[in-house]
């Protein structure tokens, strides 16, 4: 029996090679938690283990003389989630940072995934490159204030982003990837070509999935002469409190005006090229929603993203059975999956 | 007791009407393979369903009997992505051809996919919008194609390829379901799925209609032709403009073997001592398209170019992009018949490669001529043979393989465009490890976990194939 009131001790790994990655993930029994940035995620799901996460934090900073933040507060834990926490392992690539290969020329960078966003945009912009993200003020308003987290998370979660109708998203940029998988095995995709077809695709299926398929380890961008960078069209609304926005929502481009007039109240930011708002919604309360949008939400539980296709949802469910059959791969990070 | 090619044929038109399949010897000599006519393999019968009901009844029919199917656009696959491996069914998306819906305010339409690529562009070109893939085949190759092989063209450099494009499709799985996937607005949470059905030959289901993005026609184009004494002053061009950061619309490539065919073919004429040609595009806002130019220009000039033609009016941009345009149906002339290679490299490797692919062609005793995205790194080198002759064949093949070889070795890819159906299914092991292929086979998985939907293509060593793949080359003599 588990006693509810000893000290959480989250197990975390830290590997600093690929070798290291696959090794943990090979040998580590039960779930597997990626990168203390992608359990901390804002707009990452309630999930049990997220949620025992942050209890283990929350008792760690209190150790440590750190008041932790709100929501690490009063989280209740059920037996079943301390036993669980007993057979989950945290891997973190904090320590697995930095360029491999930087082909200026030919504009296309190799990047370890535990890199931080605005590290790669600082070593990029020496030589007058970028990934056409930008960095708007304030963050915060925009959901943003992720651009300090890692490419795990920036790729995995795969946030609207102010150039997005302009430049493209991750699954744009990406243009290979090494994985690791739930058995360990690493595997790549892709190549350093800037076009390529050789095979399936599989990079696209690995952004947005938030780890649940596999731990993105290692991608290869092909980056932006900044020089060549269009203007955003982003608005920004004053708001006081300077809450940051912890609602997405992108509408076909025929319904975002009627969106952000009737949202105007709570909206942070939006931006008219990618038809994208955020706004900043109460988690009980709901936006106006119109045909096709979609919405990713933060601190609203099961809420935060809702699957009601059910096509979509089937082949989510049989995509994680082939990729990752006993489901230990942040499992819950998707909701279905 | 297999059923013979005529009582297959019986038995679907009783799942589709009479007209709308085809047997007997003219239609399986027609669809015996795309336009990689190396290899060849006769389909059993031909179907050419009108919607995506009927494509599922076809493929459920398939399944209930064990039969192999394979969707086929307008067969300018350049890989045998529709030639029918095992034989069995052939469904053309012939009769397909409906534009279903058009969202100007959304800037997306609704297609059926046996619609030709350029029919789109024609169809919203009045409401000031275009459909931005485009490839060399795009009046005839169909979207249904497009999508299967992730085509991109000349303008991808700026606009990307097909898979930027594609919102959501209409797509009959392997199990004869019905599947929609995507929809209007992009970006949604989730696995995505449309981009691992783009590119997927076809492989994972059968698409039969899509949600495709129109983007604005720019306000003004530009288009130039130089000239140049030396192919390596052209790539140098073409490395130095991407490092400049100007982002052109397009920028195509031309050696001599190809300026050669074009002025045979289409009278075609370019300054004496050209030895390569590059066709340098640049769209949008007038003042950026402007500037864009002169820099281009600039560094043109600065590598030497001996003539730089830039188009007064809309004729004479249509006039050069004759020569990129027609390049390769005028090697046409050149021969009997041509292969079309298609391998990536990155594009600071172009001079090297194509050093390396003249060097091939010399020792192979082949006649080669390139025509190219140069701002991909995408090459094309076009042989050009006698296929009644095996031994130029065998030479052919031994040609390709070796190009393709070293553009794997410089860091590229075996197929940029075109894909690897059969043609380049040995090559994909010199690719990818046992591991990553394995990767891949999850993915396909997913969707297609049998031997019926468009079997023996992408993934190499798939059970039942290698045994087939003797019979497939040589079918033509």
């Amino acid at each position: 029996m588990v006693d509810p009131q000893q000290p959480l001790t989250a197990k975390t790994l830290q590997p600093e090679t690929l070798a290291e990655i696959s090794a943990s993930v090979a040998d580590e029994k039960g779930s597997l938690v990626f990168n203390a940035g992608a359990i901390l995620h804002p707009f990452g799901m309630p999930s049990p283990f997220r949620r025992m996460w942050m209890k283990a934090m929350a008792q760690q900073m209190q150790a440590e003389g750190f008041p932790p933040p709100p929501e690490f507060q009063d989280i209740q834990l059920s037996q079943d989630d301390f036993i669980s926490l007993l057979t989950t392992t945290g891997i973190s690539l904090d320590d697995y940072t930095g360029i491999i290969e930087h082909d200026v020329d030919d504009q296309v960078v190799v990047v370890r995934a535990g890199t931080p966003l605005l590290e790669l945009q600082y070593e990029l912009g020496q030589v007058g490159q970028c990934l056409p993200i930008p960095t708007l003020e304030p963050p915060q308003a925009m959901a943003t204030a992720a651009v300090y987290s890692p490419l795990i998370d920036e790729i995995g979660y795969n946030l609207p982003h102010g150039l997005a109708a302009q430049c493209g998203s991750w699954r744009d940029w990406i243009i290979g990837m090494k994985v690791v998988q739930a058995d360990g095995t690493i595997a790549k995709c892709g190549s350093k070509a800037v076009k390529n077809v050789a095979g399936y695709d599989v990079q696209k299926l690995m952004v947005g999935a938030r780890g649940t398929l596999a731990l993105i380890a290692e991608v290869t961008l092909k980056t932006f002469p900044i020089k060549a960078l269009p203007e955003h069209q982003v608005r920004f609304m004053r708001r006081p409190g300077n809450r940051p926005a912890n609602w997405i929502q992108r509408t076909q481009r025929s319904d975002f005006e009627a969106a952000v007039r009737s949202n105007s109240e709570v909206l942070t930011a939006f931006d008219s090229a990618s038809s994208t708002l955020w706004a900043v919604v109460p988690p009980s309360q709901t936006l106006q929603r119109f045909p096709g949008d979609w919405v990713i939400r933060s601190g609203a539980g099961p809420e935060n993203i809702v699957f009601s296709d059910p096509t979509a949802t089937e082949l989510m469910i049989r995509a994680k059975e082939v990729f990752d059959p006993t489901r230990r791969m942040n499992p819950g990070e998707l909701g279905v999956v | 007791m297999p059923l013979s090619h005529a009582e297959l044929a019986k038995k679907l038109e009783q799942v589709l009407k009479p007209s709308s399949v085809l047997s007997g010897a003219a239609a399986e000599r027609a669809y015996d393979c795309d336009a990689y006519t190396v290899d060849r393999s006769n389909p059993t019968a031909v179907v050419l369903p009108e919607t995506t009901e009927e494509v599922a009844k076809v493929v459920k029919w398939c399944c209930e009997n064990n039969v192999p199917f394979t969707a086929r656009g307008a067969g300018t696959g350049l890989s045998g992505g529709v030639l029918p491996a095992l034989g069995g069914v052939v469904i053309s998306t012939k009769k397909m051809v409906q534009i279903l819906e058009i969202d100007v305010k959304n800037r997306c339409l609704l297609t059926q996919t046996g619609i030709a690529n350029k029919r789109l562009s024609d169809a919203v070109k009045q409401y000031g919008l275009h459909f931005a893939p485009d490839p060399s085949s795009q009046t005839v190759s169909t979207i249904g194609g497009n999508i299967g092989e992730n085509s991109g063209g000349p303008h991808t450099l700026k606009y990307g390829v097909t898979a930027q494009h594609v919102l959501g499709v209409t797509m009959v799985d392997p199990k004869g379901e019905i599947l929609h996937l995507g929809g209007k607005v992009e970006g949604a949470p989730g696995y995505d799925f449309v981009g691992l059905i783009v590119g997927g030959e076809g492989t994972l289901g059968v698409v039969t209609e899509a949600w495709v993005k129109l983007v604005p026609i720019p306000k003004e184009v530009s288009t130039a032709l130089i000239a140049y004494s030396s192919v390596n002053q052209a790539t140098q061009t073409v490395a130095d403009i991407i490092a400049a950061g100007a982002i052109p619309a397009a920028l195509e490539m031309m050696d001599q073997g190809i300026l050669r065919a074009v002025k045979l073919g289409f009278g075609f004429d370019y300054p004496e001592g050209t030895d390569s040609m590059l066709l340098i595009e640049c769209d949008g806002e007038p003042d950026a398209v402007r500037r864009d130019m002169e820099i281009v220009q600039e560094i043109c000039r600065k590598n030497g170019a001996i003539d730089i033609r830039v188009a007064q009016d809309e004729a004479e941009r249509a006039r050069l992009w004759l020569v990129r345009k027609k390049g390769i149906g005028a090697m046409g002339r050149m021969a009997p018949s041509i292969v079309t290679h298609d391998g990536v490299i990155p594009r600071s490797k172009l001079p090297e490669m194509l050093e390396f692919v003249y060097e091939v062609a010399r020792r192979k005793e082949i006649g080669v001529a390139n025509i190219f995205h140069a701002g991909d790194g995408n090459l094309h080198p076009c042989f050009y043979f006698d296929d009644r002759d095996q031994d130029q064949v065998k030479r052919v093949v031994e040609a390709g393989e070796e190009i393709i070889s070293r553009c794997i070795a410089l860091g590229g890819s075996v197929t940029g465009e075109h894909g690897i159906g059969v043609e380049k299914i040995d090559l994909m092991s010199l690719m990818f490890s046992e591991a990553d292929l394995e990767l891949q086979a999850k993915s396909k998985r997913i969707f297609n976990d049998g031997m019926l939907c468009n079997p023996c293509k992408v993934l190499p060593n798939q059970k039942s194939c290698v045994e087939h793949r003797a019979r497939w080359r040589g079918t033509a003599w």
